[in-house]
């Protein structure tokens, strides 16, 4: 079992892994809001997020047995979200749903902000209308270049930038090297900077 | 050869600032990174870029989720867990559990009760009310059943349902438990449950019950009830099923503008689509024009938005022929 994974955690995996829901649900409590902001940051929008996270939690209850404890549960979570949202988006491409739910990307109802709301609050809560519409404007453009990027770009910007997970762990995530991570991320970034580019002062 | 040394030293580079940004870096490689920076213009050039992304998307700034959505889908994942090859009885024993271990589940159950008074305050429909109804006597039902004066219903619990004839075995909280064996068609037992519907705390009751009273939408009472969890009950999944019970009753005047209500203001999409898909067939009606008018330009539900379009230009065609 991975060193940091706490007692109490370690008793809870244990009671999952055989078949215990209420265990699951109990390791998962405190990062659910994560988890889902993470979903929500791969997702086109909420509802979409929704499905994956679910679609997530249900694989990893499903899988536990085969946790092995090689990293933290909290990073196989991470992972099992991230293969999910990928395999939502073949699944979606591949539907004839698609037809009728082509939605334009700023039909997204994700709205972005810092962990907590208040501060998203004072940080955008101004009494200048301009600012105000800047902010929307800007908010907007964010979700559209971060929807022109590539999956492994999207991902590694979610999780390193977003997210703010360690790159090591990304690397994890992503099942690749902390140098694949780092161009990957790279040029996500480069790709944002240029599509925001008319927002710079 | 020169060419892939100096792609090699510009992916040296990108993972160098990337390393600085992220503040990954020992701090003798950071003051050696800094050292280079003051002498190589191209290099800080280059970081100066990234750190112009930075003041724009700020790192940690994520998309928000809120606490109803969150508690929406965990009380979604936790009935998709339950069915993961639990029989019926058992399936309650885990939420049991969860409330007598968990400060923090206890803690999310009062914000729900928080969120649903708040709600049975501010519906603001006549006919649609959450006082439960009294009997001759004026007693209230629910009270006359359970033999007590604490008017507070929790913690309603289905023990055993015979889906053949509608026999339930209910257990639930007043003053004390109480057990109370009857017949879902029994009007009492419908007052308790509707009654419950709109008061009780536990979203997975409230689920329960709703699914128990879609087989009896005949009554009023019992439309009345689901109209009103469809338009207060903190949990999507309660008003989606409350949705889809009253779908077979809008040709009803009241569900009708219950539907209505919903369609502009429910926040689920997946809820708008069955309000929307219920009221189908009476969305010809040259009253619904106004609605339609909105939906067709306000509606973030590309299906619903496209066919209010459709439907509104069946509208237009119509009053052109006629004219």
């Amino acid at each position: 079992m991975y060193q940091q994974e706490s007692e109490l955690n370690s008793e809870l995996i244990n009671s999952a892994r055989s078949g215990d829901s209420v265990a699951f649900e109990q390791l998962i409590t405190g990062q659910r809001r994560q988890l889902l902001s993470l979903a929500a940051g791969l997702a086109r929008d909420l509802d979409e997020a929704e499905d994956i996270y679910q679609e997530a939690m249900i694989s990893a209850f499903n899988a536990l047995p085969k946790f092995r404890g090689d990293s933290q549960f909290s990073t196989w979570l991470y992972r099992i979200v991230v293969n999910s949202a990928n395999s939502y988006r073949r699944k979606f491409r591949n539907s004839v749903g698609r037809l009728f739910t082509n939605r334009e990307v700023d039909d997204s109802q994700i709205e972005f902000g810092s962990s907590s709301g208040s501060e998203l609050e004072a940080e955008f809560h101004t009494d200048n209308p301009e600012n105000a519409l800047h902010q929307s404007q800007l908010g907007r453009a964010i979700a559209g270049a971060v929807a022109l990027l590539s999956r492994q770009e999207k991902v590694a910007f979610v999780l390193c930038h977003q997210q703010e997970l360690k790159i090591t762990q990304a690397a994890v995530i992503m099942e690749c090297s902390e140098g694949t991570v780092k161009q990957t991320l790279f040029r996500a970034r480069e790709k944002m900077r240029k599509q925001l580019s008319g927002f710079s002062r | 050869m020169t060419n892939q040394t100096n792609q090699s030293a510009d992916a040296c580079e990108r993972e160098l600032i990337i390393d600085y940004l992220y503040q990954v870096m020992s701090d003798d490689t950071r003051l050696a990174f800094e050292r280079r920076l003051r002498s190589e213009p191209q290099l800080r050039s280059q970081l100066q870029q990234q750190q112009s992304l930075d003041a724009l998307v700020k790192p940690g700034v994520k998309p928000q989720v809120s606490e109803r959505r969150l508690q929406g889908v965990s009380w979604s994942l936790h009935r998709q867990l339950q069915k993961q090859g639990k029989n019926g009885i058992a399936l309650l024993q885990p939420l049991i559990n969860l409330w007598r271990s968990q400060v923090a589940f206890k803690v999310q159950f009062a914000s729900v009760l928080v969120a649903f008074m708040v709600g049975v305050i501010s519906a603001d429909s006549n006919w649609i009310d959450a006082n439960p109804s009294f009997d001759k006597n004026g007693r209230e039902i629910p009270l006359a059943l359970v033999k007590s004066g604490d008017y507070q219903i929790t913690d309603l619990q289905l023990k055993e349902l015979d889906a053949d004839n509608g026999n339930v075995h209910l257990v639930y909280s007043l003053a004390s438990q109480t057990h109370l064996n009857g017949n879902l068609s029994d009007t009492k037992l419908q007052e308790l449950l509707t009654a419950t519907v709109v008061s009780d705390v536990s979203d997975s009751t409230r689920l329960d019950l709703v699914e128990l009273l879609q087989g009896y939408t005949q009554s009023k009472r019992v439309q009345k009830a689901l109209s009103f969890s469809l338009l207060n009950d903190p949990n999507p999944g309660v008003r989606m099923v409350a949705a889809k019970s009253l779908a077979n009753h809008a040709s009803d005047d009241r569900i009708k503008a219950v539907l209505r209500k919903v369609l502009m203001d429910e926040v689920n999409s997946g809820i708008r689509i069955a309000a929307f898909n219920a009221m189908l067939p009476y969305l010809n009606a040259p009253d619904s024009k106004t609605m339609l008018e909105q939906l067709s330009v306000n509606e973030s539900n590309p299906y619903i938005r496209a066919t209010s379009k459709s439907l509104l230009k069946q509208h237009h065609e119509t009053q052109s022929n006629q004219i």
